[in-house]
């Protein structure tokens, strides 16, 4: 024996299920939009990371990293050596240089004459003679490049 | 959560039950957002009293969901990262292959691990030396008179190698310390993908799904961006390659006063090769000498 249904019950059950459809929408677009993940820990709290060169701003929940601004990063596995700062930061593009203090001695080596010791200066004395100075300054020639670097909060 | 909201809701949609209208309900009153309930409990709908009994489970279910809150992050298993804080994250240890040295994204697969340098010492500014073969050149003088014994006080002319001494010296890189950890756990997927354009180290030869290799960056020391300045730029040597040592060198400049010594000859004549009193100058360049920068390549990956 079939059941007919009525109309009132028919109504009522066809906009609820309009509504469901409505609700899973909304509901899928919601997961996509969060990429289903309930947590908001990409990387744990206080992570560095550098970002692609493309990159002129930090992800939700980061900072600027300012600590490393114009810094390398050496790695460290003592925390008590974690944040030390060690020179001062490059400027932009900066290839920063330095000198060396030097000392040059050289002994020049005699010529022999047959001669007394005289009046006339024009010749060098043999012996020890001694220079120093500053060298011209150099880049170290380590390749660079600058990223944005951002922590995570 | 660990439930899929939308395959839930879909499951208790595919429930063609008389009363599957309840669905619904349930849905629109529980909250966009808020927890699926089960599909057993979805599939349970006798009566709207049950749907609050579930509303109320699905509360609960939120609570224990809550209680077991993911704790880790979607890093793949094998990242390595620094951190600004004194001890590793739940999940990752100690990276301490790379300590003392500043991690550096590989150039070639075949330089993955490749080391350079001695490890850096706690706020070490390290510094270096250059070894130096330098010359100076003395002009001639001639004397009117007979070269031999035995005034020994006269310098030959021509050229004289010298001794160099450089002092040490930093290279004046600024750096900052922070700790390296290597992550050990599984990703935890609950929590949110790492943000596309982040860069990340990994111990793996291969980057992981999702994530490419870097491209820009290899070879080269990672600097942080100053306040002015634009992202991306590329500055000082060429990238690291495996066959080429990253080395400098210094001019090296100045001059040898002489002191004279009087002969008692006239100038001229035949005996030639006297070295000339005067200023003289020299100019050489240092051997080439590397900076001591540690540095340890590992595969860089750019998250897509």
């Amino acid at each position: 024996m079939s059941v007919i249904p009525k109309p009132q019950h028919r109504l009522f059950t066809g906009l609820w299920y309009c509504a469901s459809l409505l609700c899973a929408g909304l509901l899928l677009r919601a997961g996509n939009a969060a990429g289903d993940a309930s947590g908001d820990a990409d990387v744990p709290t206080s992570a560095v990371v550098f970002l692609g060169p493309d990159q002129t701003r930090c992800p939700t929940g980061f900072r600027l990293a300012t600590e490393v601004a114009g810094r390398l990063v050496v790695a460290v596995a003592n925390g008590d050596a974690v944040g030390k700062q060690i020179g001062t930061a490059l400027e932009s593009l900066e290839d920063r240089t330095h000198t060396h203090s030097f000392t040059t001695t050289v002994d020049l080596p005699y010529r022999s004459i047959s001669a007394a010791d005289g009046g006339n200066r024009q010749g060098a004395a043999a012996q020890r003679y001694i220079d120093g100075g500053i060298s011209a300054p150099a880049a170290s020639g380590l390749p660079f490049i600058q990223l944005m670097a951002c922590v995570k909060q | 959560m660990t439930t899929n909201s939308s395959e839930c809701l879909l499951s208790g949609i595919g429930n063609r039950t008389p009363k599957s209208w309840i669905v619904p309900v349930l849905f629109l009153g529980i909250g966009l957002g808020s927890s699926c309930s089960s599909p057993e409990a979805v599939a349970d709908s006798s009566a709207l009293f049950d749907a609050a009994q579930v509303t109320e489970d699905a509360g609960v279910q939120d609570a224990s969901v809550d209680a077991a809150a993911p704790a880790g992050d979607s890093l793949p298993k094998g990242a390595v990262s620094y951190f600004n804080r004194k001890s590793c994250p739940d999940g990752w240890v100690p990276f301490a292959m790379g300590a003392g040295r500043s991690l550096v994204a590989a150039a070639s697969p075949a330089a993955m691990m490749n080391t350079d340098g001695k490890p850096l010492l706690d706020g070490e500014d390290r510094l270096h030396a250059h070894t130096v073969n330098g010359s100076v050149t003395i002009p001639s003088v001639n004397y009117a008179g007979i070269a031999g014994e035995a005034n020994h006080g006269v310098a030959r002319a021509g050229t004289t190698a010298m001794t160099v001494v450089t002092g040490g010296a930093s290279a004046g890189i600024p750096y900052v310390q922070l700790l390296a950890c290597q992550k050990m756990a599984e990703p935890d997927l609950r929590q949110r993908p790492a943000a596309s354009g982040m860069l990340m180290f990994f111990m793996t030869t291969e980057c992981p799904l999702g994530w490419v290799a870097a491209g820009l960056s290899q070879g080269r020391f990672l600097v942080g961006k100053p306040d002015i300045g634009n992202a991306g730029q590329t500055f000082g040597g060429p990238p690291l390659a495996a066959a080429q040592p990253i080395s400098h060198v210094h001019q090296i400049s100045g001059t040898i006063k002489t002191t004279s010594h009087g002969i008692a000859l006239a100038s001229g004549g035949a005996a030639g090769n006297y070295a000339k009193d005067d200023s003289h100058r020299y100019q050489f360049a240092t051997q080439a000498e590397s900076v001591a920068m540690p540095s340890l390549q590992l595969r860089q990956c750019q998250k897509r």
